[in-house]
């Protein structure tokens, strides 16, 4: 499958083109509204311009009403072991906007990489057992502190309310605190809610296993730390290529040594 | 540039995960429904409800996320799902949150 890995390679220039073109998908430009079914991406079902259903608020309410969501879940497996961290790097409207702030000239921090284990626990946590065990009217609940409903859903609906002289319904304090730091750490780090996102949380497991996938020859690699100095989340792909917090933005196969590329399961030996 | 291998049993995981996600996919789309009743109308007692034969739906997954994305329904303290809009009245249009 030479053919697929010369693809992406050469796109990896262009992966902005590739994120703006799917929010053709996402932004519901044919009015459709299939909020029945949830796409496998980060975006607000209640975003004016959302298609699809968000899938973590699909577990979250799912979760309190006690019912197995085997629809989203089915959608979940299938995309990540399909292209794991790939729907994060390539198709996230939401990380398509953190790339977007992270081009802003300013000082850029890097992050440590410990930081990633916290989306496992806000997928354990505010996903699962807070609406389990709560209910959604919790303050912990996930979509009562999500930035990417804030900033997808309730500021173009506040706008909304506040251009048609109607009441305002404003989200709770700590959503706005959560919203408002985010956006700052965006403009001053590499896509900070990626550590704590709940759905690169589920796509990153699959990561060591999916159909597609980053690869790296050994005898090729010199050890010469390219990749690691080119990853925005200081990853080290020539130890771990297929690292769970990989989003799979293929940056690292700037390798002079070509050691490291796309690949797929088809693969042979 | 040489290509490593795909190791067989990584190979089996991801048929495996892909076959489990497929049979996931099959039967929340075809075969799953959820019992939800339907909101009380106000001269309603509980125990009318409860008598009434056509208060109970069988929602398809397709029809509960919709539902649930809008705030549409909500689990009763005994545990049984009802909505929270009937014919007469509409759903939320958006997210409650």
């Amino acid at each position: 499958m030479a053919s697929i890995d010369s693809f992406l390679t050469r796109l990896v220039s262009r992966r902005h083109w590739v994120q703006a073109a799917f929010l053709l998908v996402w932004l519901d430009p044919l009015a459709l509204r299939l909020h029945g079914v949830c796409a496998p991406v980060f975006h607000c079902y209640a975003c004016p311009l959302a298609t699809f259903a968000c899938p973590i608020g699909v577990l979250a309410q799912y979760a309190a009403l006690h019912v197995v969501p085997f629809l989203a879940l089915g959608v979940l497996i299938t995309a990540g072991a399909l292209f794991g961290g790939f729907l994060c790097g390539w198709a996230c409207p939401f990380g398509f906007l953190q790339d977007v702030l992270a081009r802003i000239p300013t000082p850029r921090f890097k992050l440590p990489y410990w930081l990633n284990y916290s989306r496992y626990a806000v997928l354990l946590a505010l996903v699962l057992l807070v609406p389990l065990l709560y209910g959604v009217e919790h303050p912990l609940f996930i979509c009562a502190l999500c930035p990417a409903g804030a900033w997808e859903a309730v500021a173009p609906r506040l706008a909304q309310q506040l251009a048609a002289a109607q009441p305002v319904n404003w989200p709770n304090g700590l959503k706005i605190v959560l919203a408002l730091l985010f956006l700052l750490a965006m403009i001053f780090t590499y896509r900070p809610w990626c550590r704590f996102c709940p759905l690169g949380a589920i796509f990153g497991l699959f990561n060591r296993f999916s159909a597609l996938f980053l690869k790296l020859n050994l005898r090729a690699c010199t050890s010469c730390q390219i990749c690691a100095q080119s990853c925005d989340l200081a990853l080290r792909p020539a130890h771990n290529p297929n690292d769970p917090n990989c989003i799979r933005c293929l940056e690292c196969t700037i390798c002079p040594q070509h050691a490291l590329g796309p690949g797929t399961l088809l693969d042979r030996r | 540039m040489a290509s490593p291998t795909v190791c067989p049993r990584t190979r089996l995981l991801t048929l495996l995960a892909l076959l489990i996600g497929a049979a996931l996919l099959f039967y929340g789309a075809a075969a799953h429904r959820v019992p939800v009743r339907k909101a009380p109308t106000p001269d309603q007692t509980d125990t009318d409800r409860a008598a009434a034969p056509d208060s109970l739906l069988l929602l398809s997954e397709f029809a509960l996320t919709r539902d649930v994305a809008v705030g549409g329904v909500i689990r009763q303290p005994a545990g049984d799902l009802q909505r929270t809009y009937s014919g007469s009245t509409a759903p939320a249009n958006a997210c409650p949150t």
